[in-house]
């Protein structure tokens, strides 16, 4: 009864797994977005940069979701020169254009998680 | 957003800045001319988004400078780089129609190709409408 006043108790050690649960699948999600989308940019020319564009955690702790492009181990190094531009080529700023492009789904998607 | 572009220019060619002088006032948007002398800066808006918050009106701004020198070394390239953030970090341009709230410096990578030195700054600008 009211009158006589209330307690509530709960577990909130399992509610901040909860949460943590949940929000670390929405930086996952907001993450592979921004990679689907990066690949799409990409010009293809032998599919090897698009197929470096992978989503990995990150090593520090509360430090998210990466999209990583490019390496030395299957020489796409290049992407630098892809998304930055030469002195012979414009600037296609795949990656950059990416987070962009996947703005207003990330905004959505955290949105419905709150 | 053209007004912005005439900004970033006229800060850059008004009273020959040390960066205007370096590079013989060679800055081009977007395109630089065929057989363009070395040294030169290209600059390109890479993404221009508008974001509405409470009452204002923003622009979330991210400009792009390609500075190429052709030279051997790198010493003078870097020297580009530094009259560039003198003229450009937290810098207040006119933007005819819009406030300045910030002009920062996200980064900055040297790197060679093709006997071209290049260095690449990112700066983001925040605008807010008038």
């Amino acid at each position: 009864m009211l009158g006589d006043g209330a307690k509530i108790e709960w577990d909130d050690r399992q509610l901040t797994i909860d949460i943590n649960k949940s929000m670390d699948s929405k930086l996952r999600a907001s993450a592979e977005l921004v990679a689907s989308y990066a690949r799409k940019n990409v010009g293809i020319v032998s599919g090897k940069l698009r197929k470096s564009i992978k989503v990995e955690k990150s090593k520090f702790k509360d430090g998210g979701y990466l999209v990583k492009v490019g390496g030395h181990e299957d020489r796409t190094y290049y992407w630098f020169f892809v998304e930055y531009g030469t002195v012979d080529m414009l600037p296609t700023w795949f990656m950059r254009w990416a987070i962009r492009q996947a703005k207003a789904k990330i905004r959505r998607l955290f949105k419905k998680a709150a | 957003m053209r007004v912005l572009f005439e900004g970033i220019y006229s800060l850059f060619a008004t009273g020959f800045t040390t960066i205007y002088t370096n590079v013989g006032g060679r800055l081009y948007l977007s395109e630089a001319p065929q057989n363009t002398n070395f040294p030169y800066i290209v600059y390109y808006l890479v993404s221009d988004d508008y974001d509405f918050q409470f009452t204002e009106d923003y622009e979330d701004i991210l400009i792009q400078f390609n500075i190429f020198d052709d030279k051997v070394s790198p010493s003078n390239i870097s020297n580009y780089f530094e009259n560039l953030k003198i003229l450009y970090d937290w810098s207040n341009p006119v933007v005819v129609g819009y406030t300045v709230i910030k002009f920062v410096r996200e980064f900055a990578q040297l790197v060679r190709d093709d006997d071209v030195w290049q260095y690449t700054v990112q700066y983001r600008i925040l605008l807010e409408k008038d």
